[in-house]
């Protein structure tokens, strides 16, 4: 962060005062444009992809092959009657949505795109990403309670009870990373992964402990019960509509998807690196968006596949399995770094890592299979039990 | 590595708690209570082996002056494992019997333990304040340990309140401390006070100091908790509560009288002895009027701080007041936690602890515990041939020595009117008939050993005094500079 | 030029007060709470602009993201406290309006009488460093013992909570 109060002449000879307030401007117009965009297009791809693996055409009215299809529901949107609730509380139901969509832009600052685009490179970019990742719960909260509605209520506790429980296994597999690179800087955590060095090979588990807490940060199936359809209407979403509701959902939800997947893109995948980088920067900045969508990509194909969790599940197998398998991870991670020399110490973390993903892979369908049969168990003899006397 | 082996009784006892919480997740079935007390006694032992006297020769600084381990620090280690020993022998039965969460109260006891022995190795206010809260915040949950007992509700919300009333008195006066003299430090404590001298901060510093440790300590006026949470708390909670916090109290009070205050050179003697007088007098009148015996023995723990009080308000006798300080302090916390575990034989279903009635006749019923319990309660009162009689012995004397003749003459007093209550005890026992019909007594051998191990303990160390003694008073030197 | 940190100071002290004004005195207990979120955050401004970055995110990341989250779904679940219950504490009230300006007094007394002259340099590498290094290195032994402290206070807790043994 550079020290407040150090003033850079800006371009073309504007006042340095002018050129804070401009750089400003451009930066969050930038960022604004960035969010908007990439809502527009996830949504579209979300509909495309949905409507491909259900054998469906999806949109195709609005626009050649539909591609204009969100466009029209974003004006739609915007110019919707504004709705509200007499019964709501005003002051927080109006500011919710600001509440978890500002932290969501402001995320954007650290973002490497490539080296050089990059709003500010700050030292302790992660912990920088994941304190606002942490700020966007307490908008959500706050729409549950003002709207006064049960089902918002219900959907605003389901959410902060989930983002901060499946804050610590996501923080903890970040630390995993961190403590291989050696900094909490993006930027240097991207340059420690040299051609295909890539930390996903070295450290598939937390990359996997990060992409499911990542999914449930993002309120993505299968963790989407706090806007559970079948069971909460649209949980805290209930009383919100036109573009409050759009920013709720729309911007928040898919902005937010794609900071975790940069996240993601930065410590795993190798950042920008990619085929002919060192001649021409800016070509980073397509291998970072790639990789971005990508995941995106991933996200959207395990909304497809997988059916929602039940709360119970949800948070058993945060606090049993996704907790316990991250400090394992973290704590030997850290022995091994202390305990061998250079290039051993990766290859035995990276060893102990794919065994970490088989046992996980392995270990999981076996354990809910046990889990199911005693369950079974009991009902069958609770009502044997209470069968018995009437016999 | 030389630092961790420094604190390798502190890492033994750390380990066990988190052992015992594993094994209670994997065990399950009829042997879980066994299998948990085996582990915690054996990982009590380890770290009372890693402790044993004699194994540290010099004073030792480790972590930056945040610990210090020399003889001092062996003595109330070794203490502080050896009541928590005696209290996990005496949980079991107790907690089989009224369904208390057995691995969580074993863990909160070797949590509460590592605390008081944290307080035993500071160097430094920071390291003296965590291991307070360390060994307090676990015994207010343990008082609690008996949620249906609304009794134990009281006992953990009282002792809890004015705990944490107290913690924030003593650190409003540690941060004085060290605005004054800018140093956490003890030594460093030491060299700021030794500049500016007794100006009216440093007062205020001392006084919030006192009255923060007094409190912990229950010394009177700042006892009011006591009872209640004596009384309250479930009798193995009671018994370790008794001890290991008051002799942990006793330790920082040490620690920061003798290191961080000694350049002051205050006459600490008026105001302690002061102290002394009134906690030992409050504490045994209101004893000789208590029904219930575990409320008794609470009152009369009060008055056994007064001795140990005195101990200290002696320090201008030299060493040997100090000396006489720790000895008392080991003495008390056998005696006092051998009391309380020999209730435990007579518990049954219904009761809260023991009324003294239920105590009559019981050398017919269990002869065994009721002659362990005899020696105990003699030991208490001061009679020879058992160590309390030497550990009032060791504070009546530098009392005398530091020219406290009003102070030893109370104590002389207060031994004849606890020797009342504490003898009635034993009257009931062999004497009196029961009335009516009693209730069969639970089958407690742990309980058995621990209060047959205490009251063998105050004979054997009641006639071969000597080691402890000059142990104490090695013990004593590295304060005594 | 160099107005820029003052007007920045001034701006978050003014968050941080108010916040806390709005603690005090909103009639809403939610509305409390949420404010102390916004209070909190002007702290963390206040810590950025000493240049201590990681201790101001520590305080985004902690107190707004987890305390006030905490506080808000006990608030949400305990419901309101009956009207009127404010009327026992009457003379909590006037005891606290009595001391208020007490301790202010005291506290500015103190801070112009001790006259606060540090001249810490910041460090051109950020806080990250100096932090970890006294967490981890200088601090190590206390802080290990706070850990064990706040891992017997769960254990505890859980503990007197736990449902179904009894």
């Amino acid at each position: 962060m550079s020290p407040p109060g150090v003033l850079v002449p800006g371009p073309f000879g504007i006042d340095p005062l002018v050129w804070v307030v401009l750089r400003l401007l451009i930066a969050v117009l930038l960022v604004v444009g960035l969010i908007f965009n990439g809502a527009l297009l996830q949504i579209l791809m979300e509909r495309k992809l949905q409507a491909w693996a259900q054998d469906r055409v999806g949109p195709y009215h609005v626009g050649p092959w539909g591609l204009l299809q969100t466009f029209a529901d974003a004006l739609k949107l915007i110019g919707k009657e504004d709705v509200r609730s007499r019964f709501t509380d005003a002051a927080f139901f109006l500011t919710a949505p600001a509440i978890t969509f500002t932290p969501m832009v402001a995320a954007w600052v650290v973002i490497p795109f490539a080296p050089g685009v990059q709003g500010i490179d700050i030292n302790i970019g992660l912990l920088y990403l994941s304190s606002l990742g942490a700020m966007g719960v307490l908008g959500i909260v706050i729409a549950g309670w003002a709207s006064n509605n049960k089902y918002s209520l219900i959907g605003g506790l389901r959410s902060a009870g989930q983002l901060i429980s499946y804050e610590v296994p996501q923080i903890l597999s970040l630390v995993t990373v961190v403590l291989l690179a050696g900094s909490l800087q993006l930027t240097k955590i991207a340059t420690a992964q040299p051609g295909l060095q890539l930390n996903l090979f070295i450290l598939p588990a937390a990359f996997l402990t990060y992409f499911i807490a990542a999914l449930a940060e993002t309120n993505r199936t299968p963790f989407d019960l706090p806007e559970a359809e079948s069971e909460l209407v649209a949980g805290y979403l209930t009383e919100y509509s036109g573009m409050r509701w759009g920013t709720f959902l729309a911007l928040t939800e898919y902005g937010n998807v794609t900071i975790v997947s940069s996240i993601m893109t930065t410590l795993w995948l190798g950042g920008w690196n990619g085929p002919l980088v060192d001649q021409a920067p800016i070509l980073g900045v397509l291998w970072f968006t790639l990789k971005v969508y990508v995941i995106i990509v991933a996200f959207m194909w395990i909304r497809l596949t997988l059916p929602r969790f039940r709360i119970d599940q949800l948070m058993n197998f945060c606090w049993k399995v996704l907790i316990p398998l991250t400090l394992t991870n973290l704590f030997v991670t850290a022995t091994l770094k202390v305990a061998l020399p250079a290039p051993w110490d990766l290859i035995a973390i990276g060893i102990l890592n794919w065994g970490l993903v088989a046992a996980f892979i392995v270990l999981i369908p076996r354990l809910q299979r046990r889990r199911l049969e005693r369950l079974r168990e009991r009902l069958r003899t609770e009502r044997e039990r209470t069968l018995a006397p009437t016999a | 590595m030389n630092d961790l082996l420094a604190i390798l009784p502190e890492l033994a006892v750390t380990l066990t708690a988190a052992v015992v919480l594993v094994v209670d997740l994997a065990v399950k079935g009829p042997g879980r209570l066994r299998a948990l007390s085996l582990v915690a006694l054996a990982g009590l032992l380890v770290a009372g082996i890693a402790a044993r006297p004699g194994v540290i020769v010099t004073p030792y600084t480790a972590f930056n002056g945040f610990v210090v381990v020399d003889e001092f620090t062996q003595f109330f280690r070794v203490l502080f494992i050896v009541l928590a020993f005696i209290a996990v022998l005496a949980a079991e039965e107790y907690s089989a019997r009224r369904q208390l969460p057995y691995a969580e109260l074993i863990a909160t006891l070797l949590f509460s333990t590592l605390g008081a022995m944290t307080i035993a190795l500071s160097g430094d206010l920071i390291t003296l304040f965590v291991g307070l809260e360390l060994m307090t915040i676990p015994v207010y949950v343990l008082a609690g340990m008996q949620r249906r007992n609304p009794f134990s509700n009281e006992a953990a919300l009282k002792y809890f309140l004015l705990g944490a009333f107290s913690t924030a008195i003593l650190l409003y006066g540690f941060a004085w401390l060290y605005g004054l003299t800018g140093s956490t430090e003890l030594r460093g404590i030491a060299a700021g006070l030794a500049s500016t001298g007794l100006t009216g901060p440093v007062l205020v510093a001392l006084a919030l100091v006192t009255v923060g440790l007094s409190f912990k300590a229950a010394v009177v006026p700042f006892h009011q908790w006591t009872p209640d949470a004596y009384d309250g708390a479930p009798t193995p909670v009671t018994a370790f509560m008794s001890v290991a916090p008051k002799a942990a109290a006793f330790a920082a009070i040490l620690r920061l009288v003798g290191v961080a205050l000694q350049p002051l050179q205050i006459d600490w003697t008026v105001a302690f002895a002061v102290l002394a007088a009134l906690t030992m007098t409050l504490g045994n009148v209101v004893a000789l009027a208590q029904p219930s015996v575990k409320r008794m023995l609470a009152y009369s723990s009060i008055a056994h701080t007064g001795y140990i009080a005195a101990g200290v308000a002696a320090a201008q006798a030299g060493p040997q007041a100090w000396a006489g300080v720790l000895f008392y302090a080991f003495a008390y916390g056998l005696m006092n936690i051998g009391a309380f575990a020999a209730l435990m034989v007579l518990d049954t279903e219904g009761t809260r602890g023991a009324a003294l009635d239920d105590l009559r006749g019981l050398a017919r019923r269990a002869p065994w515990p009721a002659l362990a319990f005899t020696v105990l309660l003699i030991s208490l009162t001061g009679l020879p041939p058992t160590v309390g009689f030497w550990a009032k012995v060791f504070v009546f004397l530098p009392a005398l020595d530091a020219g406290l003749g009003w102070l030893a003459v109370i104590m002389a007093l207060n031994a004849a009117l606890a020797a009342y209550y504490y003898l009635r005890v034993v009257v009931y026992m062999y004497m009196l008939d029961p009335e009516g019909a009693v209730p069969d007594l639970a089958p407690a051998r742990l309980v058995g050993a621990a209060v047959g191990l205490t009251a063998i303990a105050s004979i054997v160390l009641g006639i071969w005094t000597d080691p402890l003694y000059s142990w104490a008073v090695s013990a004593a030197a590295p304060i005594l500079r | 030029m160099d107005f820029i940190a003052p007007l920045i100071f001034v701006i978050l002290a003014a968050i941080v007060v108010a916040g806390g004004l709005a603690v005090v005195l909103l009639p809403r207990i939610t509305g409390s709470a949420l404010s102390m979120g916004l209070s909190f955050l002007g702290m963390a401004g206040l810590f950025a602009l000493l240049g201590a970055e990681t201790i101001a995110f520590f305080q985004v990341l902690i107190y707004v993201g987890a305390i006030t989250v905490l506080i808000l779904y006990g608030v949400m679940l305990t419901g309101v406290a009956p009207a009127g219950a404010d009327r026992r504490l009457f003379f909590q009230k006037q005891a606290g309006w009595a001391l208020v300006p007490l301790k202010f007094v005291g506290v500015v007394a103190t801070v112009f009488a001790l006259s606060f002259q540090s001249n810490v340099v910041q460090q051109p590498g950020g806080d990250l460093e100096p932090l970890a290094n006294a967490v981890f290195r200088d601090y190590a032994f206390p802080f290990e013992v706070a850990s064990v402290l706040l891992l017997a206070a769960m254990i505890g807790a859980i503990a007197l909570v736990k449902r179904g043994d009894d």
